[in-house]
């Protein structure tokens, strides 16, 4: 599972990027999955689904994607999986350029 | 079985004596749960008279299951039935949901002050809020266009005083939404604790790009 997320942690560890999940389980078992080595980002934990930040955010489908920029504004939201390595290498650039 | 069956014919003689639209759609809607009833056929029933007593179920059933033209054709009728606000409310939800944005306006046009009508011009601020945010084509610049135009529908609408507290609340949420949510703004704070039980803030992440997926494995 994940192996996309794994590989774009990986890719961009030494750049300006992180992964950071909102994660919908409950707290033991996404320690699991830390553990097993299938989750190698941070998360907030919501514990579940409809929890206050997914409410927040107003998530409706999961997994729901957002892509911030360094600033923190809002430059992509997606639902589906999607091939975001070009979107992600220009803002990336952007952020080294600012 | 054959219980079934002396009723699927005792409904046949039924419809044939009497001749009559709204027992004839009610009997092929009564089949659609076996096979494909084509909604079309079930809207010419009781199109030819609609006076006769049971015509808004019909009517219902075919907004509900119904495809774009028998939702056109529901769109000339509907005007023709006795007023009735909650089979108004489900046709505008459900052109709303199928992103059927000319009926909508057409009906807001037709029901210019009431609660359907405050209910469509949200439904209309809901679709090209949705449409704005699902069409990949649209630039950055288009796109806040289009979520402006959300706005003033809503605050136009927000200021009305007869709303109820559904709405309110829509369009509370929705405002928010358009304003806080989407491609342009500013992501609004998350502050919460990570797998390890440690607190952290998404702005502590500031500087640098950030990819951040809602998920979980069921």
């Amino acid at each position: 599972m994940f192996p996309y997320e794994r590989s774009l942690v990986e890719k961009w560890q030494d750049e300006p990027f992180a992964l950071i999940g909102v994660n919908t389980d409950p707290p033991q078992r996404l320690s699991k999955y830390v553990k097993n080595g299938t989750i190698t980002w941070r998360n907030f934990r919501d514990e579940k689904v409809g929890g206050p930040i997914s409410s927040r955010w107003d998530i409706v489908g999961w997994p729901t994607i957002y892509l911030l920029d360094h600033k923190g504004i809002i430059r992509h939201v997606g639902q589906a999986k999607e091939d975001l390595d070009k979107t992600l290498a220009r803002l990336i650039k952007e952020a080294k350029e600012d | 079985m054959t219980t079934r069956l002396a009723f699927a014919i005792m409904a046949l003689l039924i419809g044939v004596a009497f001749g009559d639209g709204v027992a004839e759609a009610n009997k092929l809607i009564s089949q659609s749960r076996q096979n494909d009833v084509e909604a079309m056929a079930v809207l010419d029933l009781v199109a030819g008279n609609l006076k006769e007593e049971g015509v808004t179920q019909v009517i219902e059933w075919v907004i509900e299951n119904g495809y774009a033209q028998e939702r056109k054709k529901v769109g000339d009728l509907i005007w023709s039935l006795p007023k009735n606000d909650q089979l108004m409310v489900k046709y505008v939800q459900t052109l709303s949901f199928y992103g059927e944005r000319k009926q909508l306006e057409a009906v807001i046009k037709k029901l210019p002050n009431g609660n359907v009508n405050q209910k469509a011009r949200f439904r209309l601020a809901l679709l090209v809020a949705e449409d704005a945010q699902r069409d990949l084509t649209l630039t950055d610049t288009q796109r806040a266009k289009e979520n402006q135009s959300v706005v003033s529908i809503l605050d136009k609408l927000r200021k009305e005083d007869d709303l109820d507290e559904l709405l309110q609340r829509w369009i509370k949420d929705l405002r928010y939404k358009v304003t806080h949510l989407v491609v342009g703004c500013e992501a609004p704070e998350i502050e919460g604790v990570d797998q390890d039980g440690k607190k952290f803030r998404l702005s502590d992440y500031r500087g640098k790009v950030v990819l951040l997926p809602f998920w979980g494995i069921w």
